[in-house]
């Protein structure tokens, strides 16, 4: 039996075409995501990749790509090879207007039994997505998710000559 | 997330304090939560009064504050299916007296640190918000009436409280 899919709701005081535009954006992304970028020709069947320092965090293929509605496509994470070995999931958006704002759906799914992307996906996706909320309603978005974990951590120690 | 429960997590731009006051300040619930939500000076014990919307006057349905720790997690318990909801769902006269045997549901706020400013040290830039909304029977129709709702209500305190916080 496989695991439960993980979605996640919330509304964006955007426009649909504001937040698909963030999303599938190789520089708005690493704005709230981390600093990872999305890259695509956004064809269906092409490849899209999530990259971040030059290393490839996850990668995976088109399967639906209908601007500004839905957006569909799988997804494995590669940095590390017990996670790869899983193989892909599916990661789905669904952007509906609501008067002005977007009410957008995340589900990620077809994770296989005992999945170890899970529970992973599940604390980074309520972080990412709060993120992308704050950037399109505020200009500032949570820059570094990694370290949103629920636990009092300082923001940018890589930064050069912090102490 | 079982069928006996919502939960809702959320990361907000702003100080645990910030959230807090969101959270128990009656003028700025109204803001996010539908012209109503709950009314209390929140120490435990005391009573919840509850507005279900902006026509309806703060009513006393025998909520009480369970849990108050301020600025780090509120608990209270929730309200029974009430005649005056009926304007909103589908239930008849029959079905509400049956719905009424279910046990009060209870609702969870956590308010947590989730990042430090790198430049103040103490200063929370972000703040994690958790809502679990549980003690439901499954299947039970106060859960699918509060899920859509409280989706909304957390998106507009995030809103909200991070408009406040750059005013």
């Amino acid at each position: 039996m496989e695991t439960t899919a993980f979605t996640y709701t919330v509304y964006i005081a955007a426009s649909p075409r504001q937040t698909w535009d963030a999303l599938s954006s190789a520089q708005i992304s690493p704005q709230f995501w981390s600093g990872c970028s999305i890259e695509s020709d956004w064809h269906v069947g092409s490849e899209v990749t999530l990259t971040r320092d030059g290393g490839v965090r996850s990668s995976g293929r088109i399967l639906e790509c209908t601007p500004p509605s839905r957006l569909a496509y799988s997804f494995t994470i590669r940095y590390v090879p017990e996670l790869e070995a899983e193989g892909p999931t599916h990661v789905a958006f669904e952007l509906e207007p609501l008067g002005r704002q977007t009410r957008l759906t995340l589900t990620h799914s077809r994770f296989g039994p005992a999945s170890k992307t899970f529970p992973i996906i599940s604390q980074s996706w309520p972080a990412i997505l709060s993120s992308l909320k704050s950037l399109l309603e505020t200009g500032q978005p949570l820059s570094d998710v990694r370290r949103a974990g629920g636990r009092l951590v300082a923001a940018s120690a890589a930064k050069a000559g912090r102490d | 997330m079982a069928d006996t429960e919502y939960i809702y997590v959320t990361y907000i731009h702003a100080t645990p304090e910030d959230v807090w006051r969101a959270l128990t300040e009656t003028e700025f619930i109204q803001r996010y939560f539908d012209g109503g939500g709950p009314k209390s000076d929140w120490k435990a014990g005391s009573p919840v009064l509850w507005k279900m919307d902006e026509e309806t006057g703060y009513r006393d349905w025998d909520q009480r504050v369970l849990e108050a720790d301020p600025p780090h997690r509120l608990v209270y318990s929730w309200h029974n299916y009430q005649k005056e909801m009926q304007k909103y769902f589908p239930w008849t006269d029959e079905q509400l007296v049956e719905l009424q045997k279910e046990p009060r549901a209870r609702v969870t706020f956590t308010v947590e640190p989730a990042v430090e400013s790198p430049i103040r040290p103490g200063r929370i830039e972000w703040t994690k918000l958790t809502l679990i909304h549980d003690g439901f029977v499954p299947g039970s129709e106060m859960l699918k009436g509060v899920s859509e709702g409280w989706l909304m209500i957390m998106s507009k305190l995030k809103t909200e409280v991070e408009a406040a916080a750059v005013a």
